[in-house]
Parts: structure tokens; C-alpha cells; sequence
């Protein structure tokens, strides 16, 4: 139950961060999706079923904005979690690095997603050239900022953890 | 036929997409009202979302207030001498409006009735960043319809896209998706503006023999079936004739001020129905 408290409040911060504090503060070309990185980080330290389960729910809240028809960002999440869980096993993610080019192809993969079902939808869209600028400083963005909130919440973690608020089996 | 390890790798990929290409299917149907989700979300986020943008909007008034009055007086100064000059072109205003009037009685024409206006308060933005919608704290209870106009008193901003009981989704002229039929002010050329998605938006389909000066007024024509005619939309900021092409490339500015969004209001009649449209209908009848 604290653990499910813990990771609401998480999550409506990033809500309200993306919806209140970005737009006023953060310009578009440099905001770093706070979704994306909590997911990563639920899908590097949850359980593939959990963190599938985290993804349609971020991605249902993100949805909740945007003009689009059909479930966009659940799609998208969910393809970002699996990835993300497989990936987790099979190679070394626990790396910096590696977690920076992650993140960054994450976002090139949620922005090319975001534009085709655009496409498809046969919906006005940007100018490419704009697009592309936009989609390049984001994932540049992505890559260096991220790893540094995933660091912040694998410490966040560890310090709940030491705390006594999550248990040891969610750590493992 | 026990299933092998193989075959589980594929049927899992195979389901999740089947899955996810159902996902899409079911709900490509139009989203005029907002889903169950959608509404327990904003329902449950907004009065947080509204208390964080009153404890910002607080700090940059005392910002404002106390902290950044440095050249006050020079501007006052200014502003009272901009005041008199708009004073007296109120004054002409005034008086053309009223000969309008009388000409447009003399005319037999039909009496124009005030719109009315349901002022709304902002209380979100898109999440994603990629596209520019915001929330509204009016819904489907005060009025507010799918595709009525979203006005601000500088201009129009967009148009509602999504209804829930107390909240509305509103799609702004900004957004690559909106699309308003638009006419030059002082030369009645027609194009169609759409938003370019950084504060810019771009008059399109303007031939490159018509007349288009920077500097012109963007205003709705009424023809798209969403906007009331005459709306501000903005004031073209750049005109360029390629050496090709059959149209010439209009970047337009936007009237409202959307970086200082605080206040909206919503047009609250249904939008004139398109004469095409009616043929249509009555065809198909």
C-alpha cells in the first residue's frame, strides 16, 4: 500500500510537471518526458507484468491531453516497457551510458511513433524541418537529463528502502 | 502438443500486437466526449493542477509587483500617451460602428445578436509537448458543446475538441491539427490558417498573384463551419513569393497571447451550419 502511494504521488508529480510547470517554465524543444523515465525506471526495477501494467496506466494519463484518436501513448509505452524489461536482462543497462542511448532512442521511438499515427490518421502535422529539430534536441536532451533522474530515483529508492518503506523483495 | 518454448516467443509478439492494432481499431470512433478515464483524471487532477498554477501565478505577482518595477514610470508615460491615441481611434470606431448600424437596417438585414461569451479558466496543457491543447474548467454542465470557438480578448484561440461534465479539451490555432478558414481583412483573400506549433501560424493555399501585405489582418471567414465569422486571428509577419510554386508562403502571427494564458473565453452558440452541408443533407434525404 505505501509502495502504491509512494509511486502515486511520483507520478502525479510528473502530471503536474508536464502539465503546469513545463509549459510555463521548460520550452518545447527541451523538455525531457518525466513519463518515459519513470517508466524506464519502473521497468528496470519492476516485474515485467507490473511494469506493463505501469505503462498502460502512463500512458492512459498522457493520452488524457492530446487531440489524437485511439490509445497513442499506451501503444507506445508499452512497447517502451517491454523493451525496456527485455533489454534490462539481456544487457548491461545498468550502465550510464547505456541508460542515456536508451533513453535517447526512446524518444526518437516516441516522437517518429507520435508523427506516423499523425500520418495515419491523415491529421495536419508540423512542418518536417521543425519536427526534426524539435525530435533531435529533445532526444539529445533525453540522453544527457535522463540518466540523471534515474539516477535521483534509484537513489530515491534506495533511500525508502533503507528507510524501511519498501520492502526488500520490491529492491530485488 | 505440448507448446515450446519457440512458439511462446512468437504467440506473445503476435498477441500484443493483435492487441494493440484492436486497441487503435476500438477507438479511432470520433472522441467528442471524453472517456470515462479522461474525465476521472482531469476530475481528480485539476483542483491540484489549479492550486499549483494559483501558487506560481502568486509568486510571479509578487515578482511583478515588487521586484520588477525598474523603468515603471517611462512606460506609464508611454501607455498614457498610446491611451490617447487609441482613445481617439476608438472614437472613429465608434462612429463607423454606428453607421454600420444604420446602413445594415436600412438594409433589411438580419439583426446581429450579441454572442454570448462563458468566461473559463485555464487548468492545464498538453503533457505530451507535442502538441498544443489545454484544459478548461467549463464543461457539457455550463453549455460548452464540441467545436464551439475558444476566444480570448485579444483573438481566437481554438476550438473545444473534448467534453467532460466540468472540463473541456480545447485544440488551439497553434496546433499543427487546427485548420480555420481565414480571410485577409483589407483584401478579402481566402486561405486557410494553420498552426505551425511554435507560437507561428501559417496562411495556406494564398495564390501568388493575390494581394497579401505584412502587416495585413488575419480574420475567420466563417466558411469552415466552426468559427463565427470575423474573428481576429492574427497579422501576417511574413510574405514570401518562391520563384515556383502556385502559392505563396503566408506566416502569420497570432493574435492572442498564448505564452500568457490565463483566462478564456468560450463562444456559446452552436456554429453555423455550412450551406454544402444542408445541400447534402438534403440530398441524401
Amino acid at each position: 500500500m505505501r509502495t502504491f502511494f509512494l509511486y502515486f504521488l511520483l507520478i502525479l508529480g510528473a502530471y503536474l510537471c508536464q502539465t503546469v510547470l513545463y509549459p510555463i517554465f521548460v520550452v518545447s524543444e527541451l523538455r525531457v518526458d518525466l513519463f518515459l523515465v519513470l517508466l524506464v525506471h519502473f521497468s528496470f526495477s519492476l516485474q515485467r507484468s507490473k511494469a506493463l501494467v505501469m505503462a498502460l496506466f502512463l500512458g492512459l494519463l498522457m493520452d488524457v491531453g492530446l487531440p489524437l484518436k485511439g490509445l497513442v501513448y499506451p501503444l507506445i509505452y508499452f512497447g517502451v516497457a517491454l523493451l525496456a524489461s527485455m533489454l534490462w536482462q539481456n544487457l548491461n543497462l545498468h550502465s550510464r551510458r547505456y541508460q542515456a542511448f536508451f533513453l535517447g532512442l526512446c524518444t526518437l521511438f516516441e516522437g517518429v511513433g507520435v508523427r506516423t499515427i499523425l500520418v495515419l490518421q491523415d491529421a495536419g502535422f508540423a512542418e518536417t524541418s521543425h519536427f526534426l529539430v524539435v525530435l533531435a534536441t529533445r532526444t539529445i536532451t533525453a540522453a544527457l537529463v535522463g540518466p540523471l533522474l534515474l539516477a535521483g530515483l534509484e537513489r530515491l529508492d534506495q533511500w525508502l528502502l533503507h528507510l524501511g518503506v519498501f520492502r526488500e523483495s520490491q529492491e530485488a | 502438443m505440448p507448446v515450446t518454448s519457440q512458439t511462446r516467443k512468437l504467440i506473445i509478439p503476435i498477441l500484443i500486437i493483435l492487441l494493440a492494432l484492436s486497441l487503435i481499431s476500438a477507438n479511432l470512433h470520433s472522441r467528442e466526449n471524453m472517456s470515462f478515464f479522461e474525465s476521472l483524471v482531469v476530475g481528480i487532477t485539476s483542483p491540484i493542477q489549479k492550486v499549483v498554477r494559483g501558487i506560481i501565478g502568486g509568486i510571479g505577482e509578487v515578482w511583478r509587483g515588487y521586484f520588477y518595477l525598474v523603468g515603471t514610470h517611462q512606460e506609464n508615460e508611454a501607455l498614457k500617451r498610446e491611451l490617447q491615441k487609441l482613445k481617439l481611434q476608438v472614437n472613429r470606431y465608434r462612429e463607423a460602428d454606428l453607421a454600420n448600424q444604420r446602413l445594415r437596417a436600412l438594409l433589411n438585414f438580419k439583426k446581429s445578436i450579441a454572442t454570448p461569451l462563458l468566461p473559463a479558466e485555464l487548468v492545464a496543457f498538453d503533457p505530451s509537448g507535442w502538441f498544443q491543447t489545454i484544459l478548461i474548467d467549463k464543461g457539457s454542465s455550463d453549455g460548452v458543446a464540441q467545436d464551439m470557438a475558444v476566444v480570448s480578448a485579444e483573438g481566437l484561440m481554438g476550438r473545444v475538441i473534448g467534453v467532460s461534465n466540468h472540463h473541456a479539451k480545447v485544440l488551439l490555432i497553434l496546433d499543427p491539427n487546427s485548420a480555420v478558414d481565414a480571410l485577409i481583412q483589407r483584401s478579402r483573400v481566402r486561405g486557410v490558417l494553420v498552426g505551425l506549433g511554435r507560437h507561428r501560424c501559417l496562411l495556406k493555399y494564398v495564390q501568388r498573384n493575390e494581394d497579401v501585405q505584412v502587416g495585413d489582418r488575419v480574420i475567420s471567414s466563417g466558411m469552415g463551419g466552426v468559427f463565427p465569422k470575423g474573428l481576429l486571428l492574427g497579422t501576417v509577419q511574413e510574405v514570401v513569393r518562391g520563384s515556383s510554386g502556385l502559392f505563396q508562403r503566408v506566416e502569420v502571427e497570432p493574435a492572442a497571447n498564448f505564452s500568457k494564458l490565463e483566462e478564456v473565453m468560450v463562444v456559446i452558440q452552436p456554429p453555423p451550419e455550412e450551406p454544402r452541408l444542408k445541400g447534402a443533407r438534403k440530398r441524401q434525404k
